[in-house]
């Protein structure tokens, strides 16, 4: 049974690969809608937004988020930092999944350290949509 | 001849002196002060050869154990003639004293001979504690050596890392796109040319990607042989008719304060160092106003030192400050960058003996100072 998610957040610089994982997540259902952050920064600003928004309207709460690693300005360990601390009232904390061109052992190694669901390397795939469930 | 046969012939004769008691008028005292002084000096004799056997026995890595050996010898003749010197007090064998002193004198002069020509080559011996400042002095050398292929070695991870990064992502992106148009092709459709276009900008990425992953291999070979003399108002002039776009568009203005006009430094770095700098201080300029930019040279504790100042949006240290040098490693996303340009121009400082460093507050604008290596600039 495949799961569709309310709302993605994505979390990536590179346009072209948020045009890809987008049009992905929404041709095989698996998004409603998504939101494109360009960095860490942009992406905790867009939690902290929602956060403050009513329950009963937050239909743009993120159940999910793709979090790339290499992004100027706040990558992704950098953004799973200062997730890891915050506490979200009321809200449901969304599975977050690296999705990421690196396969650095380096960069494997680190995402172990963090309370993440998982690790998928770029291209997202019909097959790798899969892992998100 | 007849002397010297007689005197070998008769080697312990006796007969023609008597024994030195009798020889003059010896006081016990004034005699046995003798005898006793030559005994002793014989015995002392003795034993001194005896250590140093020991000592030569025991050093096998002893130099110079010839020289010793000699002074093992010379100094058990010593220590003969004193005591025969002692015996003729009773047994006056004047012949035998002759022969074992001209031994002596022999072998003593070996000695002199011996000693003088290891002379030179012993002074060039270390003593331990020179010895121990030397030890101290590789071992130095040594850490330095390997804090520097540390550091190579880093740069060369960091390197790889990013080079694999910027040129895999889109390759990756080229995959998805690829597999996007395949499906629509299955499908029969005709594909978007949109995503066509997106694939050529992909390979337009890789393209860029690979020209400057291999300008960064360029600068870690440049052997750095084309020195001269460097005006660098001339040079700053250059990389504003180069830049005019940029600089028209965001309203760039150069100030140059140069109490050093010239630098004797490689033609193509000095260039390179210049316009990276110049170029991201107009490029991060701030949105509204004009952005100005200073230019100074001056000298500070003999060296030569470049400063480039902006106006411009600034970079937060404390979050960046690390990183700001890396490859590939960009700070803003709203302008156009492939963040290499910083690496580059601390690689073309660094491999010069020189240094850079930055202040800046965001807000309010940055400033680069490069300190080149006092060594390196001299046209002697």
């Amino acid at each position: 049974m495949k799961t569709t998610f309310n709302c993605v957040l994505l979390v990536d610089d590179d346009p072209t690969s948020n045009f890809l994982t987008d049009k992905m997540l929404l041709k095989f259902g698996m998004a409603n809608h998504t939101h494109l952050a360009m960095n860490g920064e942009r992406a905790l600003d867009f939690l902290d937004e929602q956060a403050a928004v009513d329950k009963t309207l937050s239909e743009h709460w993120p159940e999910l988020i793709l979090l790339d690693i290499n992004m100027p300005i706040m990558d992704g360990f950098e953004f799973l930092d200062a997730w890891v601390g915050k506490v979200f009232e009321d809200k449901v904390p969304p599975k977050v999944f690296l999705l990421t061109s690196s396969d650095s052992k380096f960069d494997l190694d680190k995402a172990q350290k963090y309370p993440i669901q998982g690790y998928i390397n770029k291209p997202l795939s019909r097959e790798k949509l899969d892992m998100l469930n | 001849m007849d002397q010297i046969a007689d005197f070998f012939s008769n080697l312990l004769g006796m007969d023609y002196w008597p024994a030195r008691w009798h020889c003059g008028i010896w006081t016990p005292f004034h005699g046995w002060l003798y005898i006793l002084s030559s005994f002793m000096i014989a015995a002392a004799y003795i034993t001194i050869p005896f250590v140093l056997f020991q000592f030569v026995r025991k050093r096998e890595d002893l130099p110079f154990v010839r020289i010793f050996w000699l002074f093992i010898a010379f100094i058990l003749a010593c220590s003969a003639t004193h005591f025969i010197d002692g015996l003729i007090f009773w047994t006056p064998v004047y012949r035998l004293s002759a022969l074992i002193l001209f031994c002596t004198a022999i072998i003593s002069w070996m000695a002199v001979f011996g000693i003088w020509r290891i002379l030179h080559d012993a002074l060039a011996l270390k003593s331990p504690m020179q010895l121990e400042s030397i030890i101290s002095m590789r071992t130095k050398e040594l850490a330095e050596t390997n804090l520097r292929l540390k550091k190579i070695n880093s740069d060369m991870d960091n390197y790889v890392y990013a080079a694999s990064h910027d040129l895999k992502s889109p390759i990756n992106n080229m995959e998805g796109l690829l597999n996007l148009i395949l499906d629509e092709a299955i499908a029969g459709q005709v594909p978007e040319t949109d995503l066509i276009e997106k694939v050529q900008s992909c390979v337009l990425r890789v393209q860029r990607t690979i020209e400057n992953l291999t300008d960064v291999v360029k600068i870690q070979k440049n052997p750095y042989d084309d020195k001269e003399t460097l005006p660098i108002e001339s040079i700053v002039q250059e990389i504003m008719v180069e830049n005019e776009g940029l600089f028209l568009k965001n309203k760039v203005d150069i100030h140059l304060d140069l109490s050093l006009p010239e630098l004797y430094y490689s033609a193509s770095g000095l260039k390179s160092i210049l316009y990276n700098l110049i170029t991201n201080a107009a490029k991060y300029a701030k949105k509204e106003g004009q952005a100005d930019i200073w230019i100074r040279t001056y000298k500070h504790n003999e060296a030569f030192v470049l400063e480039v100042e902006d106006n411009g949006i600034g970079i937060d240290l404390n979050r960046h400050g690390e990183k700001l040098f890396g490859l590939f490693k960009r700070f803003n996303t709203d302008v156009e960058g492939s963040g290499i340009g910083l690496y580059f121009t601390r690689q073309l400082v660094e491999k010069m003996g020189g240094e850079i460093e930055v202040e800046s507050s965001p807000g309010k604008g940055s400033l680069f100072r490069v300190v080149f290596n006092p060594q390196n600039i001299t046209n002697q």
